[in-house]
């Protein structure tokens, strides 16, 4: 007999299922109505040399190709992008839904399937693109009923600048870890005393970007951090113009994970919520020696599941089973999920608590149960 | 609705040194969150919207990753023992200095050459660690997890060395065991969780502040 337990991480979910799918059709319409084209890429790929220690690996044959089940859809649009849709005018807007799976979980985040749901702009290299996508994001966010949203904005071009500096140090990955938790004291006891201003002004941006973002104009030290602090200046300037109540947190000291991202990142945070609600930021796809700008954000719906303080509700009625085709209509029309009685019995209050119903119809007037 | 910071403090040898500190703070804790006697788990504070968890050791960064504490006191051992993406370590407190180290029987010592070795069955609290420091030097760890009495495996055969807390040495002498290396130096942290900070600075950052000002 085949067990019913399935395997960790995974679930039969019975409670979240209708919310999950409003709140994927929500943004979704939303993506559609802002231009973003709607793509699908497949469960399955290729195994190749990219493929992340988190990915599921289907075991094959010695002579078949072997095949990953796809951890993120992000790199699968940025690779249409450069493919099938490599004639297509630039720039271009891309969004896209779908199951990943992982193939361990943690403590914090037990789940190994998520529903990603994400959009991308591929091409534009003004900061326009930039503005969109933060615009998108926080607004897709509010649609689906989350609150007190935080946005973070990072960039690793000043890291990349310190790792640089000290590219010799045998210390090198103990710093980066200590960056990671945030604890400078320790740092600057093991590092030379010549990198020690330069990681204090990155460690003095961070904190409220009302606060902090005058720090900035200390890392101004070449032309590519000085170019970054004016690209970040100038998207939150724009996006501050109509998104003057979000609290945006400054923090150019975040080590990102996945590493991908080439210029602003972008992260969501709410109040009370563990971990991130969504992120983004910009990258660069490769096409042979040629390198594309693309701005994009991803969100999970396991995260806004747990974020959102919407709830779905179904609005169901137990009806009999010969009412008119004009009634059904009629209560189609007002949102009504209809279910039809099959039984014998007349249709009553507790008969349709019995069956889960918040409204019966009886003799023809709709009752709340 | 406004939720409290709760601030997670560890029971055991530390809370009295953090007594020092979080008794000079403007939310210095209700007396009884150090009355080793009650079995209270949650703790007022002179602030009303700050509260105190009491919660083992090795539990803080737990409480502190998950979010259902935003604040902690925890050791560098636990700290990089658990590495959670959610918790940052920005404030040392200068308190529960003791360092992670290897030990073992004083009468193994002599007749030992580890440099041989392959492999290493070890009891520890600390399977992360020991993992990685044993991996530094091309050996294979094979943990027996215990929570404590540590001391005890090697002499009844359970393993040939452990990897805990040393802080005066007295324990692992009045066992029959000698401190052989040092693994990592320890000190307590203020530990804040990740979402937290980005969503709370201004509280977050003035806990941070009055603490530091303190030490």
């Amino acid at each position: 007999m085949l067990s019913d337990i399935i395997p960790e991480g995974f679930k039969d979910d019975v409670h979240h299922t209708l919310t999950e799918y409003n709140f994927k059709n929500i943004i979704i319409d939303y993506f559609q109505s802002n231009g973003f084209f709607l793509v699908k890429t497949p469960l399955l790929e290729y195994s190749n040399k990219d493929t992340g220690a988190n990915t599921f690996k289907i075991a094959s044959k010695k002579n078949e190709k072997k095949l990953n089940i796809r951890d993120d859809i992000t790199m699968q649009v940025a690779r249409l992008s450069q493919t099938r849709l490599s004639k297509k005018t630039m720039p271009f807007k891309l969004c896209y839904y779908g199951e990943v799976v992982r193939k361990r979980g943690t403590m914090l985040r037990p789940e190994r399937q998520f529903l990603q749901i994400g959009a991308e702009c591929i091409g534009e290299n003004s900061f326009l693109a930039d503005v969109e996508i933060l615009e998108l994001a926080y607004k897709s966010l509010s649609l689906v009923g989350i609150k007190n949203i935080t946005l973070e904005i990072s960039s690793r071009v000043f890291l990349d600048r310190f790792f640089a500096k000290i590219k010799d140090s045998p210390k090198k990955d103990e710093i980066k870890r200590l960056i990671r938790l945030k604890d400078l004291a320790s740092i600057l006891d093991i590092l030379e005393k010549k990198y020690h201003k330069f990681l204090k002004d990155i460690f003095s941006c961070t904190g409220s970007y009302k606060d902090k973002k005058n720090n900035l104009k200390k890392l101004k030290v070449d032309d590519l951090t000085s170019k970054e602090v004016s690209n970040i200046d100038t998207i939150m300037s724009n996006f501050l113009k109509r998104n003057s109540k979000i609290n945006i947190f400054l923090d150019i000291s975040e080590i990102d994970k996945k590493y991908y991202h080439s210029g602003l990142r972008f992260t969501f945070f709410s109040k009370n919520i563990r971990g991130e609600i969504a992120q983004g930021g910009r990258y660069l796809v490769s096409k042979g020696d040629k390198k594309i700008i693309a701005t994009g954000f991803t969100c999970y719906m396991d995260s806004l599941l747990r974020a959102s303080s919407t709830k779905i509700l179904h609005k169901k009625i137990l009806v009999p089973f010969n009412t008119s085709k004009k009634n059904f209509q009629l209560f189609i029309k007002k949102g009504y999920s209809i279910l039809r009685y099959t039984g014998e019995k007349n249709i009553n209050k507790k008969l349709a608590r019995n069956q889960k119903c918040q409204f019966y119809l009886e003799n023809n007037k709709i009752k709340k149960t | 609705m406004k939720k409290d910071i709760i601030i997670a403090v560890p029971r055991g040898r530390i809370i009295d040194e953090a007594k020092k500190i979080l008794n000079k703070t403007s939310f210095a804790p209700d007396p009884l969150l150090f009355d080793s006697k009650t079995r209270k788990l949650t703790f007022g504070s002179k602030k009303k919207n700050i509260k105190y968890i009491k919660v083992r050791a090795f539990d803080v960064c737990t409480f502190v990753a998950f979010g259902a504490a935003q604040i902690g006191i925890a050791g560098d051992d636990i700290i990089q023992e658990f590495a959670y993406s959610e918790v940052y370590a920005p404030l040392k407190l200068n308190i529960g200095h003791c360092r992670l180290s290897v030990a073992a029987p004083l009468k193994l010592i002599n007749k030992e050459d580890p440099s041989t070795w392959s492999n290493i069955r070890i009891a520890t609290k600390y399977p992360n660690l020991s993992k990685k420091f044993f991996a530094s030097k091309s050996v294979q760890v094979e943990t027996i997890k215990l929570n404590g009495s540590m001391e005890l495996a090697p002499s009844l055969s359970m393993c040939r060395r452990i990897v805990d807390l040393v802080s005066s040495g007295k324990t692992l002498k009045e066992n029959g065991l000698k401190e052989v290396e040092k693994i990592i130096d320890v000190e307590s942290k203020l530990i804040i969780n990740r979402s937290a900070y980005k969503t709370e600075t201004k509280k977050i950052e003035s806990i941070i502040n009055e603490i530091e000002n303190i030490i």
